[in-house]
Formats: structure tokens, sequence, C-alpha cells
């Protein structure tokens, strides 16, 4: 079984809940930002002493829940600061960027570190393309687009010019090309299509914020039948899980310093992220007129306050002591089938120094345990 | 093109233009007077607009009992009761129809469905006074005065604006009793600023998104304080996906693209 480490990178200190999406940034203070980033990299660059084979940077624009608005900037340091771990960018949002310079960035990260780079193809979450001022409707099809460009980028051997629905370039060729030929690419299978698309790509299927064992089963059964269906088989460790994660000495501890972190993640920081959610469905699905509460009741569920046990049982999170967080690993492996997982160890307003004690605990007491899944 | 009417207000009678069908949108000028601007021929072709004669303003006599901008913002109440036949209108105010459509929507809510603003007077809070340019109000109202040459009214009623702008209070950087006010207004409002605006000063868009709950603040570029003559294609693109959409007109659109 792999392992991978997730970093947010979030701002913990966000006074109460934004009253308006996007949040503003007046309460940001650059100075703690700036400690805040080094202690969040020191993190990440631990995670190889402590036996994760990932380390997993992401991107977020304009939300205090996830600060690394490019992973490539903090990717680029962990190629200079770590030896053998896999950097797994997770990753540059295709239907925001321009793909060539995804190609680009994602190039010198493979080069500088010699070869480690997972490159994520990520599509985004709704309030990405509000930020970036992108219709959600073309995210898809940008994003299908985007990654066939990103992959001519780095295999080509001649300068060569593309014409597409969305992209149109006259004439290619990325300096430098990549160590990897290609570099492993990662897609979301958060859902039946992302999973086809995924297989369909032969990329490493990734799922996060499961809230329901049996579906995500149903996008592992897909992406490993369409794998099937288009000539290859993936390998356990292709499918990976994302959860939230906390490891403490004891599982009271455990829960209980997690689901204040988790409150203030739901409550405060993702609530401007709720509200954008719902001005996509209103400007997608309602007239101004016509809106009323009917959209805000579909996608209340997606904040609802949920117990620590009812967020394990979900499969959400891993919560406890290590030798429970152990056993919930195993059940991820037997239910799920997969070989990868990916834990998102700082989250909310959970203390560095909680986080950095957890990994330790990983290490010594639960990756002993799981690693030969 | 619009037709030139009559309403009988309470207050008296006012003249009014109107063109266009569809949703109603009330204009309330700014102190140069009533001018049907490119923004507001965009904008009759898909609403109904309608833009009352501020009393004293476009060659009309003042009334009695209208002598003040929260006066100005109860007549526009009035107008929307007496004339527009809808229970709520939008509303587009800009500079001095800025600060009474902020009073309007204050005082009367209950009429005001969303509202656009462009360079809004009274409301620069924390400008400094020096920042203004002293000469813009005359010669640096558009970036572009070319644009603007059709629509000069002669020089009496310019000088009637003039004295009408005077009799209202004549230009205000900060109206407290505004101010304190904006917290309270729940509507949705768009303000839109033009980058080389210097009327209005870039402090009146910061406020009005710092203390408004629901106010937002748009940049129109290469536009000076007559955005709506400097750059009308621009500002036609989001005011129209904000007035359709309200606050969704944040997620794009290849439709107002």
């Amino acid at each position: 079984m792999k392992f991978g480490f997730f970093n947010l990178m979030p701002w913990p200190h966000y006074p109460e809940p934004p009253r308006t999406y996007p949040t503003p940034n007046r309460d940001y203070d650059p100075q703690v930002g700036r400690q805040l980033y080094h202690d969040y990299i020191d993190l990440l660059v631990h995670a190889e002493a402590c036996g994760f084979d990932m380390a997993l940077c992401n991107e977020h624009h304009f939300s205090p829940y996830g600060t690394m608005a490019n992973c490539n900037l903090i990717g680029s340091i962990l190629a200079r600061e770590t030896r053998t771990i896999t950097l797994g960018m997770v990753g540059n949002l295709l239907p925001l960027s321009n793909p060539v310079r995804v190609a680009e960035e994602y190039a010198m990260i493979d080069v500088m570190s010699g070869g480690r780079l997972i490159a994520g193809f990520m599509r985004g979450v709704p309030h990405e393309y509000v930020a970036y001022n992108s219709p959600p409707g073309e995210s898809r099809s940008r994003q299908k687009e985007a990654a066939e460009l990103i992959l001519k980028c780095w295999q080509e051997p001649e300068p060569f010019g593309w014409e597409g629905e969305h992209y149109q370039f006259r004439s290619i060729s990325i300096w430098p090309r990549p160590i990897q030929s290609p570099p492993r690419v990662l897609m979301s299978a958060s859902n039946e299509e992302s999973a086809v698309f995924a297989a369909q790509s032969r990329a490493i299927m990734a799922m996060g914020l499961i809230s329901d064992m049996k579906l995500a089963r149903a996008n592992v059964d897909t992406y490993r039948r369409t794998a099937n269906d288009h000539g290859w088989d993936p390998l356990d460790e292709e499918i990976m899980m994302g959860a939230s994660t906390c490891i403490c000495e004891t599982d009271e501890e455990a829960h209980e310093v997690f689901a204040s972190a988790l409150d203030y993640f739901h409550g405060t920081l993702m609530k401007p992220t709720y509200d954008a959610l719902k001005l996509v469905l209103q400007a997608g699905y309602f007239n101004k007129q016509q809106a009323g509460a009917s959209y805000d009741s579909r996608l209340d569920k997606v904040a609802a306050k949920k117990t620590i046990q009812q967020m394990i049982d979900a499969g959400s999170i891993f919560c406890g002591s290590p030798e429970s967080v152990v056993q919930q690993i195993k059940r991820f492996k037997h239910e799920l089938g997969c070989g990868g997982i990916n834990m998102s160890m700082q989250i909310g307003n959970l203390p560095i120094a909680t986080v950095r004690k957890g990994m330790d605990l990983f290490r010594d007491r639960v990756l002993p345990h799981v690693r030969d899944l | 093109m619009y037709q030139t009417k009559i309403a009988t207000l309470a207050a008296g009678e006012v003249s009014y233009f109107e063109a266009g069908k569809g949703s109603p949108l009330l204009v309330l000028h700014t102190s140069g007077g009533p001018l049907w601007t490119p923004l507001l021929e965009k904008l009759a072709g898909e609403r109904r607009v309608i833009m009352p004669v501020l009393p004293g303003f476009g060659g009309t006599a003042m009334l009695g009992g209208v002598a003040s901008v929260v006066d100005l913002a109860d007549l526009a109440a009035d107008f929307i009761r007496t004339v527009v036949g809808a229970p709520q209108v939008d509303v587009f105010g800009a500079s001095f129809g800025g600060r009474v459509a902020l009073y309007l929507a204050a005082r009367h809510p209950d009429l005001v469905t969303d509202l656009v603003l462009e360079a809004p007077a009274g409301v620069a809070v924390g400008a400094h006074p020096a920042a203004q340019d002293p000469q813009a109000a005359r010669t640096g109202l558009f970036a572009y005065p070319e644009k603007a040459a059709h629509l000069s009214p002669t020089p009496d009623i310019a000088d009637g604006n003039r004295a009408a702008f005077r009799a209202y209070g004549g230009p205000v950087l900060v109206d407290d009793e505004l101010v304190a006010l904006l917290p309270t207004i729940r509507t949705q409002v768009l303000t839109i600023m033009g980058t080389l605006d210097r009327v209005t000063l870039v402090e009146a868009g910061q406020h009005i998104a710092a203390a408004m709950p629901n106010g937002r603040v748009t940049y129109v570029y290469d536009a000076a304080h007559g955005v709506q003559v400097d750059q009308a294609d621009a500002m036609f693109r989001v005011v129209r996906h904000f007035l359709d959409k309200g606050s969704a007109f944040i997620v794009a659109s290849r439709e107002y693209a």
C-alpha cells in the first residue's frame, strides 16, 4: 500500500464565518502567512522521513481553507528539499490554465526532481471557475482538450501546432521536456463520468471527500471496467483514496481535536465555497426571479454536521489512535480494493504540532502494519 | 430612441424619458442632466428603461417641497409607484443619481430589486479630498470626450443643470447621513468604477464593497467618470449580466461575454 501526505495549507486564524464569496482578504496577515508557509513546507518535507510515498500539493483560489494558489510553486521547493519521495501535484486545474504553461511547469518539476512527478490533471470544483471567470459548463471539455494537449507537449519530438475548440497554438516546443516519458498522470474520479475519463486516459484515479463507501466502490468498479475495455489493467496502487486524517495517542484525543478542526473547516473556512456553489447552480438553472429556496436545500447536505464516528463510518475521514487508523485503512483496502491512500492531515485549524505528532505516529505505529497490504 | 412623457406626482409634474420593453429599469441621472447615453440605448434593447428628469435639470423647473437629495429619493419612490406599474424595479443611478439611488434603496427597500451604481457620489469614505481633481468635474468627465460630444445640452440647459445641482447641495465627497445607512441596505448592489475616474474617487467603490452586506465593485478599464459613455459596450456586458442573474452574475457565461 502506498501513502501520500496532503497539506491544504489552510488559514487557521479567520475570526468568524465570512459573509460573502469570495472571502475578503483583509483578515489575512502576510507576516503570519510567511511563517505558516515555512511550517507547512516543513511538514511536506518531513513526510519523506515518515515513510510516506508521496508529498501532495494542491491548487485552490480565493479561499482561506487552502492558500496554495499554485501547487507548482511548492512542488518546485520540494523538488530541491526532498530526495526520494514522489511529488504529487494534485494539481493544476486544467480548465483554468494555459495548458502549455502547465506542461512546462510540470516538466520543470519532473526534471528538477529527477523524474519524481505525478502530474494531476484536475478539473476543479465550481468555485474555482467563478474565481477565474471560466464558464462551468465548459469545464469538462476544457479539461479533456487540455489533457491531450499537455501530453502532446511532453511527447512530440518536433514543434507542433494545435487547433482545438478551446486552445489554439501555431507552434509549440516546450523546454525542458520531462524526464519521465511521459510523467504519470492522475485524475479525479469522484463520479462515474470522471472515473470513465480517468480510465480512458490511463491515469491514476483519485477520490476524495467520500461520503458513501458503496458509491466509492462503484466508481472503482467503473474505472477498472473501463480500463479493461480499453485494453489495460490498473494496478492497485493506481487506485488512490483520499481522506482527512487525524492520528493521536488515543481515540478520545483524536476525536476531540479533529471535531474542533473540522467544525472550523466546514463552518468558517468552507462557508464562502458553499455559497459560491449555490451561485453556480443558480446561474445555471434559475433566472434571478425564479431562484428561491429550492436550490439551497439540495446543497445544505454538503455541509451537514456529522459526528466523527459517522464520518469514519462513511469513509470521509481516518481518525483515532494508531491502532484504530490501522483498522480503518484495512477496511478501505478490503472494501474498495485501493492500493493508495492520500491523507489530508493539515486541515482547518488543526495545530501544526498535532499534525507533526500524527505523522510520527503514522511512521512508528501505523505504517508497519499496513505497508504490505 | 426614447419618448418624452409627463407624469403627475404628489409633488407636481415630472417629465421622463422612456424606451424599450421588458422588465423595468429606473434610471437616476447625473448632475449633468438626463442624457440618453449609448449605454441606455443598449439597455433599452432588452428592458423598459425609464428615466425621470429630476426637477430643475434638463430645462425643467424645481418643484416646491423637493429641495434635497433625500426629497429626490422620495420623489423617485412616488414615481415608481405612480408610473412604473411594477411592485419592484431594478435601479441604475450614476454619480449624483447614484447618491439618490442609495437613499431610495435605504428609505424604500420594498421598491428596489437590484441596484447598479456608476461612480456614486457621497460615499468615498477615507478618500483624501486633495486626490479629487478640481478640474475633472468640468473637463475630465470622459476619457473619450468625443463620444459625449453629441450628448451635450445647450448652454442654457447646462446652466440650469448646474443651478439645480447647487440647489440640492452640490458636490459631496462623503455624505455622513448616507454612509450611516449603507450597512442597512440589503439590496444586491453592483458599483461600476472607471479606472481613470478623478471625480468619484476609488474609495467610493471600495467602501460600497466593504460596508454594504451585498455590495460589489467592478472596475471598467480605460474609462473615466462617465463610464457609460467611455466604455458603453464593456459596461453593458457586466450590467446586463448582473441585472439578469443578480448575485450569480459572478459565474462566467458565454451568453454574457
